[in-house]
């Protein structure tokens, strides 16, 4: 059989210790089993389902090695006891970005997996991914059976079920998976190759005990077959003895009428027949993973461990290389298993002690989940909390919560109560299943035990505890008794503890610097989040980059700042994009502010859009504080389209949510003037004018009383009602209420027939809304459009968004903005600009000349430039399209 | 869930190595097979013999539960 070249994936660097790569080994070819894997437009799905030893994984190892075909091939190699469905994603992300079938600029190659309160789509995204591929993969999953994650066999269920149409899926396994594969079998989708097809047949066999450099004449070959009944372990396992066997078909003869089991026996001969020193290196190193030469050196005392792994790998024993610099090796899993039983009869007392050597090397040489299970099985609890301490916080942020609890899983309670670390985890573990209970009593434990906590760990189990609060002060709305509690274990600055790392670092200030967001901290938080930010960014987190960006976002809302609120939402939406976590409940409060954003701009149907993927996200959220917010811009939206009913309802909703959350939310008091509003355009009056009796301490009730006023047709009670609010002397929670408090004037004096004052008060109002183009609170208050068609526009000094104002009240509302898809030819300069918004007035270009000290002439000039510029030819289009490209509005900042 | 007996045969004889493995279950020859006896805790502790039993390549050839105690 001619060689042919193979394609294999090149290893590109991942976070996880193992490489996913085919095991690399030099084996008889087996041409009869290669025509079944290798049939053209064959079937989608193989399962190969056989015993231990059967040899799966050598024949798909053997076959890609020696296929031509231009398929890239991912090699995801399952671990034992694997129950961390996160973990099993993240591989097989690695192994198909490193078969190269990914293209660098396809989503899929930076997919993440989600972490805290991620969503379980990942599988499904990775399923929609790779239906876009254009290149055939094969993805091949050895040792399923160890995949013990219910939802990573649901996501590889899926994979089954959409069958990308380029993609090739073998699985490996020693029973049949808990997969459904009827439809498929039924349907001539699944090629199967079971423990009869993998028996060696008599010229296998023989072609087996050749290729190993046994001479055996035709009848011994004959009884071996038959005696292992063609079970290829058995058959390598015979082969390793022959070779070295002085008479090998006597040693066939007494193997053959022996009834020991196969495994049994020809493992005891093949131990025997070793070196001391491979059989010592054997013994001591079966109890890893993988070994490498000084792995192996450090386990036997010598210095011989890489080339005694080399010569063995070479014998073709069941050694096999896991790389392709043929450093690291592993056993077969059957070869292991006998030698660990092995080790264990013989060696029991010595066992502990390998176990922690092996921690100590592998925690050296950053492996710490590795090093953690070796702690453990060594009974080295201490270096084992001291390990999962440091590294549990980067579990976390790759999502890997179910490999936390399996490495906290069976340290002594004792330990766990007296170290504030632990004790931390455990109740972060407790979290993830929602069991709140526990967790916090958990917490409290943790800070009661957090002093006794040795000098070295202190600072980092104060940070670690801290930063879970903070998580659970914003799961819980339980801002003011967390905060205080927080800043005290914190003791000053974050970054000047030593043993802090970045993760901890960056995920304190984003904790601290969105629960200083809720107390209107300003600096506070800001300086925190932006520390946040730059250290997420730095080291490639980007959990922590979106979630102070969100945060930014947020308090740029609150504090008057709309535009870059926008600018930093949309910064978070693109990176979430990027890594596939758009439905990730941290996004919440990001959709929900940037549609709250849009409508307060006058951008509806935009803003709506956002909002309802709030919506999507809120079923699933960590913060009620959250839904709250998001009702009450559902109400905003319902009420500027003027349906109240609505309107109430969302402002009800939102009153009931933020009474039920632990500490007071400052949404809590608003939301009854809104109610108002909504009631008073529903025509209950009386029952306004009885919620008005009491005190009105700030503009939003001062502005209820005006409109109940005005409802009366008492105009002089609505220009007192907002008087307080004009002369700054009651609390105003947002401009836009101040702004609704001159908009209400301006018609009470416009009914009092003070023009003046009026068209004073309407001025203040545009002076005040322009900055940032805010126009929902002009469209929520009944008769602004009267009133505004009043104001003489040529004494205006912000004509462009009166006349944005009265075209969304006559019923047009502004085209997206950052969504505009063209572009004029040429940007227009400043001059052409100012003329363009002076276009969008009445003003002949006399008149507009005046207002810019120009010449009707070269007024007129700069027309001629800006119809050809915008290609168009009249006033009209060009202030349509004007109006399109967003270039009406001086303060919006274009793309 | 009370604990049971069973009986739990696998093909060939097994050699004190992998009876390691079977801790706290007796194995007594029958013909050329291995019967392994003993009090099983539950269900669970059931199927972690039968997956020792699949890991090291054993064929298995009969389970019963024995009379209870």
């Amino acid at each position: 059989m001619a060689v042919r070249t193979a394609r294999h994936a090149t290893a590109t660097a991942n976070r996880h210790a193992s490489v996913p790569q085919p095991p690399v080994m030099g084996l008889v070819e087996r041409p009869r089993l290669f025509d079944l894997l290798d049939r053209e437009a064959g079937p989608p799905v193989t399962l190969i389902a056989a015993p231990a030893g059967s040899g799966k994984s050598t024949l798909l190892a053997s076959w890609l090695r020696y296929t031509d075909s231009e398929v890239c091939v991912a090699w995801v190699g399952v671990p034992s006891d694997e129950t961390d469905a996160t973990r099993f994603w993240a591989t097989v992300m690695d192994a198909l970005r490193g078969s190269g079938a990914i293209p660098g600029d396809d989503p899929l190659a930076t997919l993440t997996p989600a972490p805290i309160g991620g969503d379980d789509e990942f599988a499904q995204r990775l399923v929609d991914g790779l239906g876009r591929l254009d290149q055939p993969v094969c993805l091949v999953i050895d040792d399923l059976h160890q995949l013990r994650s219910e939802d990573a066999l649901r996501g590889v269920q899926s994979l089954l079920d959409a069958l990308p149409p380029l993609l090739r899926i073998i699985l490996v396994s020693r029973h049949d998976p808990k997969l459904a594969l009827h439809r498929l079998r039924l349907a001539g989708g699944l090629l199967e190759i079971r423990a009869a097809d993998l028996e060696f047949t008599g010229a296998e066999a023989t072609e087996l005990i050749a290729a190993a450099g046994v001479e055996l004449d035709a009848h011994a070959v004959r009884q071996l077959r038959e005696r292992t009944e063609g079970w290829a372990a058995g058959l390598r396992l015979a082969a390793m003895s022959l070779s070295r066997h002085a008479e090998p078909e006597r040693f066939v003869d007494e193997f053959a009428g022996s009834e020991r089991t196969v495994a049994d026996y020809l493992f005891a001969e093949v131990l025997a027949s070793q070196s001391p020193e491979v059989r010592d290196l054997l013994l001591r190193t079966s109890i890893l993973e993988r070994v490498n030469g000084p792995l192996a050196d450090l386990l036997t005392g010598r210095r011989d461990g890489a080339r005694l792994l080399s010569d063995l790998e070479t014998a073709n024993a069941l050694v096999v290389a896991t790389d392709v610099a043929r450093s690291w090796f592993r056993y077969h899993h059957l070869l292991s298993d006998l030698l660990r039983l092995e080790l264990q009869r013989e060696a029991a007392d010595e066992v502990p002690d390998l176990h922690r050597r092996a921690a100590r090397w592998l925690a050296d040489h950053d492996q710490p989940v590795d090093a953690i299970r070796h702690a453990k099985l060594g009974d080295d609890w201490v270096l084992a909390a001291d390990l999962l301490s440091r590294y549990w916080i980067r579990l976390m942020l790759d999502g890997e919560e179910a490999t936390l609890a399996a490495l906290l899983d069976g340290f002594p309670a004792e330990l766990v109560e007296a170290d504030a670390e632990l004790t931390t985890m455990t109740a972060v573990d407790r979290l993830f299943q929602s069991r709140w209970v526990e967790a916090d009593t958990l917490l409290a434990a943790a800070r009661r035990s957090i002093d006794a906590m040795p000098s070295a760990r202190r600072r980092r189990a104060r940070t670690a505890l801290a930063t879970v609060q903070l998580f659970r002060a914003r799961q819980l709305g339980d801002i003011e008794t967390v905060v205080d509690d927080a800043s005290l274990l914190l003791e000053g600055d974050v970054d000047d503890g030593a043993g802090v790392d970045a993760e901890l670092q960056a995920l304190a200030h984003m904790n601290l610097g969105i629960v200083s967001t809720w107390t209107f901290r300003v600096a506070e938080a800001e300086s925190h989040l932006e520390q946040g930010l730059a250290l997420g960014r730095s080291i490639g987190r980007p959990y922590v980059e979106v979630g102070c960006l969100i945060a930014l976002g947020v308090l740029a809302n609150l504090t008057m700042r709309p535009d870059l609120c926008e600018e930093r939402l949309r910064e978070a939406i693109g990176i979430a994009d990027r890594v596939g976590w758009s439905t990730h409940s941290m996004m919440g409060p990001a959709y929900m502010n940037l549609g709250s954003v849009l409508i307060d701009r006058g951008a509806l149907s935009d803003g709506e859009r956002w909002l309802d993927q709030a919506d999507v996200i809120m079923a699933k959220s960590l913060e009620p504080a959250a839904g709250v917010g998001l009702s009450h811009i559902h109400g905003q939206l319902h009420l500027c389209r003027r349906q109240y009913a609505d309107a109430l309802s969302y402002f009800r909703d939102a009153e009931r949510m933020a009474s039920q959350l632990r500490a007071p939310h400052f949404l809590a008091e608003v939301e009854r003037p809104w109610q108002l509003r909504a009631r008073l355009r529903l025509g209950e009056i009386e029952a306004v004018r009885d919620a008005l009796t009491s005190a009105r301490e700030t503009a939003a009730w001062c502005n209820v009383a005006a409109m109940l006023c005005l409802e009366e047709q008492d105009a002089q009670g609505a220009a007192d009602a907002v008087a307080p609010v004009l002369a700054g002397e009651v609390f105003a929670l947002h401009v836009n209420l101040v702004i609704e408090a001159l908009l209400l004037d301006g018609i009470a004096r416009r009914a009092l027939s003070d023009d003046d004052a009026a068209e004073s008060s309407v001025e203040r109002a545009l002076e005040l809304a322009e900055p940032h183009g805010r126009v929902w609170i002009f469209l929520t208050v009944p008769g602004v459009r009267e009133l505004l068609e009043a104001q003489p526009v040529h004494r205006t000094a912000h004509a462009a968004h009166l006349t944005t104002l009265l075209d969304q009240l006559a019923g047009s509302e502004p085209a997206a903005y950052r969504e505009a898809v063209d572009q004029p030819h040429e940007a227009l300069s400043e001059r052409e600009l100012a003329v363009l918004r002076f276009l969008s007035t009445n003003l002949t270009a006399g008149e507009i000349g005046k207002e810019l000290y120009l010449s009707v002439h070269t007024v007129k000039t700069h027309m001629r430039k800006l119809y050809a510029k915008l290609d168009v030819h009249t006033r009209a289009e060009a202030v349509q399209r004007g109006r399109s490209l967003g270039l009406l509005a001086p303060a919006r900042r274009s793309s | 869930m009370k604990s049971s007996r069973y009986e739990i045969t696998v093909r060939g004889r097994l050699t004190d190595t992998m009876l390691t493995a079977f801790d706290g279950l007796h194995a007594s020859p029958a013909a050329a097979d291995t019967v392994l006896r003993g009090e099983i805790v539950d269900q669970a502790a059931l199927f972690g013999v039968l997956e020792r039993i699949e890991s090291l390549g054993l064929e298995l050839l009969d389970v019963r539960r024995g009379p209870a105690r």
